[in-house]
């Protein structure tokens, strides 16, 4: 936890105020113990297991077998869809493509998202309804923000080359050009949840201590060394989670590109999720398809396991 | 702070404003704009705004429908979400469970394509497809996937946050969990439930790719309809814009009315998780 | 403590009660009211020019059948999603569907989702002699048969057509071309004569959809997309050629980032005066010469894309309405069908612009008065080009059509872009034609 905890030391309610009774020791009396705290969490336990985990095992069946439109009894083929998954250059693309916009997208999200943060963090008139308003990308629907960039990257009519030509300067094809659509995509995500990364690390700057800066100010540190060797260094908790809540979303990139390219132009933005789509729904190959996504699955928990453990190092 | 930095935080707020905002803005304006206006080159800033657009998506389509039900979606997975959540992020705060609330995180870790074919083989085998009520409901059920956890998440920071001592002296005096619940850390806890249920709403609201596939004509909406303006021979470019504000419009709002509870919100979730 | 357990046992009494009722409100309207009377079928459609042509007729055909039409809009690739995950279930939501025979058709026949219409169509009980078979033109009747089996009805024909800018031909003293280099010559001149101002050509460059524009230009060199023994055509010359010709166009003389272009980027650009040529669907007509989207209303003129060395070989594509065979309605599926593809409706259809698959709408004069306007009259006389000498074979007739057509326009695009020549362009498509086909 980031934040002091208020609820006392470990912050936990006893069970019981002080039952002194020798069933607390057998499962029954475990159960009679916790009987309310488990009545309040299964129904949500209960249904996130039918929801979520029927499908992942689904899937695990379904990338053993090999799946065909309309039959009955799919033969089982063993892991010969993983070793497919291996050999497939497709894949592989697919995988540097994820790990590409994961990596662009998360520096210049944390980078602005840095300096968005100790910019809202002054305290200005006007500096609530501000906050707000640049928060609008992260709220609105993906859908509208696809068909609306769309529009604006179109490489003839759009706005983003008239602008451009006014600058002077040289136009783009944005998204129908192989080493471009990457960037544009990155462009549109990163303008959707910088904002969003400023938020969280407003938050965590409110509640830093003051010691350390004034100490820094007494010492007659400037602002960049206050920054360097205080702030940063403070705030570098907060900054992981920041970067934890980001990498889940941008490992499973999925709906700009979903909307905007469906992996084009030349399979240059297809990520490892678009290509599951395609592989199991336009190529109509579920088996295959299951695979990558549990594959997937495997990568983004990876990914959270790997920034958890950097962030409990961060904090201690 | 010296005039000085007043001015250039004012000044970086100005920038900031046109770079984020303006995307959004021009949606807008190209909403009221005719056909010809949207795609013209150079593009148009001043122009005679028509509300065409709009006027039309409602006589074409039956679009106060495809409205009515994202409220109904919308409305019912936050609800399912409160129902289920609430308790649960109770019960994680108090007894410190916290590896259950990690469990209903994954489905924030799956990709979302990995549910469409398993949910609709259990819908189809349980003869829910067909029927609207029953869709209805299955979208409120996958739409829960997406708003329980955010629930459970914000929940248990505010629970967290509310004094244990009050508990304390209530159980002394006799007084069953489940009434400490419902009387002292529930009502406790309203700003918070408000905070989630604006954030689930919109984060439901937004969601396209459940109801993609699992919604039918009578219970798909606003997000799916979307999609239908471009199309062969029937390129809409003004519907779609003026249905891409109306599905932004809750986000509008929310930004212009409620914005310390969208901030309060989003921060407390974040930072917990 | 009493009163607080009596507070536990009403909240308890209250779950139970909101549950019990929620479970018999799903028992209740679970029990599908099946009388006679009042079937209802679910039409699953796309977003296409015929779904908003029938749409206003559809009340009639209630009216008179008491039959109630459920319809679904949604885009091609969505439907293609919701059909194959619906039918995969065996699931009997969907009744009748727009189906792309040339797209998806193999794969859904060998999977067995298509009810097999003949003994409906042979039925004198449910198809009257009025229907008129016979009447339907031979290339879209025999697309929708599959393995000798009737698995669709026609609906409506299209095809790549070449919509062009009178004035701009006129202005560069450019006639209508009569083969495909003198195309070529036209779209240069206008390129190079309006400095870049106005493209000489807008057409697809998107991977998925360039084979149904590309087609004909390989067709023209005289090849189909594979020879009699089944074997991919592109080791050959003469598809070399067909591909560089195509690159050339939209990369030297169409609009920048034609990679990503599908009908609508074209369209716009077409509609804006940006592009002096247009090669897409039949079905954009509408889309340009409505003034609310167009600058270029009566400017337009319609051809039909030129001969090559190999003949006249344009791409045609019918769509159809299947059944499918998990429906539970399947006779009331067929009595819609007849009636939408009866001449009468047909002919209401077309009279909207849907050009019809049967040829007595062709001939019959109330839908001739429709074609007053010259644009029409040109677009009509281009289409009967396409439907007399069309190939249906948008992309080569192989199962994995979706993963091969996405496949040879991943190829040409690397030519369009510059980063490979025609030739490997060509063998990278042999060579991946030939595993798919495996």
């Amino acid at each position: 936890m980031t934040r002091m905890s208020i609820t006392g030391k470990d912050g936990a309610l006893q069970p019981h105020p002080s039952p002194p009774m020798n069933d607390t020791e057998t499962f029954w009396g475990l159960l009679k113990k916790f009987r309310v705290p488990i009545m309040m969490v299964s129904p949500a336990a209960i249904f996130t297991v039918i929801m979520i985990l029927f499908p992942i095992l689904y899937s695990a069946y379904l990338s053993l077998v090999k799946w065909t439109p309309g039959s009955e009894d799919a033969p089982f083929v063993g892991l010969a869809n993983y070793i497919r998954m291996f050999q497939d250059p497709t894949f592989w693309l697919a995988l540097g493509i994820t790990l590409k916009l994961f990596l662009v997208c998360l520096f210049f999200e944390t980078i602005i998202g840095i300096y968005l943060g100790i910019l809202l963090s002054r305290e200005v008139p006007g500096q609530k309804i501000f906050q707000a308003l640049i928060l609008l990308p992260s709220i609105i629907a993906s859908v509208a923000i696809g068909m609306m960039w769309i529009l604006i990257y179109d490489p003839t009519l759009g706005v983003a080359n008239y602008f451009l030509k006014s600058f002077g300067l040289k136009q783009l094809v944005w998204l129908a050009d192989p080493d471009m659509v990457l960037a544009a995509i990155a462009i549109i995500d990163i303008w959707e949840w910088s904002p969003f990364m400023a938020l969280i690390i407003t938050g965590g700057m409110r509640a830093l201590p003051t010691d350390p800066f004034e100490a820094a100010v007494i010492d007659g540190a400037s602002r960049w060394q206050i920054f360097k060797y205080v702030t940063l260094p403070l705030l570098r908790p907060v900054i992981m989670v920041a970067i934890l809540l980001r990498s889940v979303d941008l490992i499973r990139f999925f709906d700009t590109i979903y909307i905007m390219t469906k992996g084009g132009p030349n399979d240059a933005s297809t990520t490892l999720n678009v290509y599951s789509y395609l592989q199991g729904f336009s190529y109509m190959d579920m088996s295959y398809g299951s695979a990558i996504m549990l594959f997937l699955l495997a990568l983004v928990m990876l990914f959270s396991l790997i920034i958890s453990a950097l962030r409990r190092k961060a904090v201690s | 702070m010296r005039k000085k930095d007043y001015i250039l935080t004012y000044l970086q707020y100005f920038i900031l404003i046109l770079l984020f905002i303006g995307p959004v803005l021009w949606m807008i304006l190209s909403s009221l704009k005719s056909n010809l206006d949207i795609t013209a080159y150079p593009p148009i800033l001043f122009f005679q705004p028509t509300f065409n657009n709009y006027t039309e998506l409602f006589k074409i389509y039956p679009f106060a429908k495809y409205i009515i039900n994202s409220f109904i979606i919308a409305g019912g997975s936050t609800l399912l979400g409160l129902i289920l959540g609430v308790p649960a992020a109770y019960a994680i705060a108090r007894y410190r469970l916290h590896s259950i609330a990690f469990f209903t995180l994954i489905s924030r870790m799956a990709p979302g394509v990995l549910f469409l074919i398993p949910w609709y083989l259990i819908a189809s085998k349980l003869e829910i497809t067909g029927n609207n009520f029953l869709d209805y409901i299955m979208l409120i059920l996958t739409h829960a996937v997406i708003t329980l956890p955010l629930i459970i998440w914000l929940m248990i920071s505010y629970f967290e946050e509310i004094p244990i001592d009050l508990e304390e002296s209530a159980l002394i005096d006799g007084c069953g969990r489940w009434r400490i619940f419902f009387q002292i850390a529930l009502p406790l806890s309203l700003p918070g439930i408000a905070v989630s249920v604006i954030l689930s709403f919109i984060f439901s609201w937004n969601y396209f790719l459940f109801a993609l596939t699992l919604a039918n004509n009578s219970t798909m909406p606003l997000t799916v309809i979307a999609f239908n303006f471009i199309g062969e021979g029937a390129t809409n470019w003004g519907g779609l814009m003026a249905a891409a504000t109306i599905i932004s419009l809750p986000a509008l709002l929310l930004t212009l009315f409620a914005q310390r509870l969208l901030i309060k919100g989003l921060t407390a979730g974040a930072v917990k998780g | 403590m009493n009163h607080c357990k009596k507070w536990t046992a009403w909240i308890i009494c209250l779950a139970v009660t909101v549950g019990a009722f929620a479970f018999a409100g799903c028992g209740q309207s679970n029990q599908p009211a099946q009388t006679k009377k009042d079937v209802t079928i679910n039409l699953l459609a796309q977003n296409h020019p015929w779904t908003n042509a029938i749409q206003p007729f559809i009340p009639d055909f209630e009216k008179q059948t008491g039959i109630k039409v459920n319809m679904q809009i949604l885009t091609e690739q969505q439907t293609r999603d919701k059909s194959l995950m619906t039918l995969q279930a065996k699931s009997p939501d969907i009744d009748v569907w727009m189906s792309l025979k040339s797209f998806e058709g193999l794969a859904y026949y060998k999977a067995g989702f298509y009810e097999p219409l003949d003994k409906y169509l042979n039925d004198p009980k449910l198809t009257p002699k009025e229907y008129n078979v016979a009447d339907f033109m031979k290339g879209p009747f025999t697309g929708e048969k599959i393995d000798n089996k009737l698995v669709g009805i026609p609906i409506i024909v299209e095809g790549p057509v070449v919509f062009y800018r009178k004035d701009v031909f006129q202005q560069y003293n450019i006639s209508v071309p009569k083969n495909m280099d003198e195309l070529l010559e036209a779209a240069k001149t206008i390129q190079e004569k309006s400095n870049g101002e106005i493209y000489g050509m807008a057409t697809r460059g998107l991977p998925q959809a360039i084979p149904y524009t590309f087609g004909a230009f390989l067709h023209n060199m005289g090849l189909e997309w594979m020879d009699a023994s089944g074997k991919p055509n592109f080791d050959k010359p003469e598809a070399i050629k067909a591909i560089d010709m195509y690159a050339t166009l939209t990369s030297k003389y169409g609009p920048p980032g034609v990679v990503n272009n599908t009908f609508y980027q074209s369209s716009a650009l077409f509609a804006q005066g940006k592009a002096a040529m247009e090669y897409e669907s039949s079905n954009e007509l509408s889309t340009i010469t409505n003034p609310q989207n167009s600058r270029v209303v009566g400017k337009i003129g319609v051809f039909s894309l030129p001969p090559g060395p190999g003949g006249n070989h344009p791409t045609v594509l019918q769509w159809g309405v299947s059944i499918s065979a998990f429906s539970k309605n399947k006779e009331a599926a067929w009595e819609f069908i007849r009636w939408a593809t009866s001449p009468e409706m047909q002919r209401k259809l077309a009279e909207k612009g849907i050009a019809s698959p049967r040829s007595s709408v062709w001939d019959n004069a109330e839908f001739k008065k429709t074609l007053e306007e010259p644009v029409k009259q040109e677009w009509a006389a281009a289409l009967r080009i396409v439907m007399d000498n069309g190939n249906p074979e948008v992309g080569p007739p192989v199962t994995k059509q979706a993963e091969a057509r996405k496949m040879i326009g991943t190829a040409i695009d690397k030519v369009i872009l510059g980063t490979a020549t025609a030739q490997e362009a060509a063998s990278e498509i042999q060579q991946k034609l030939l595993e798919v086909l495996k």
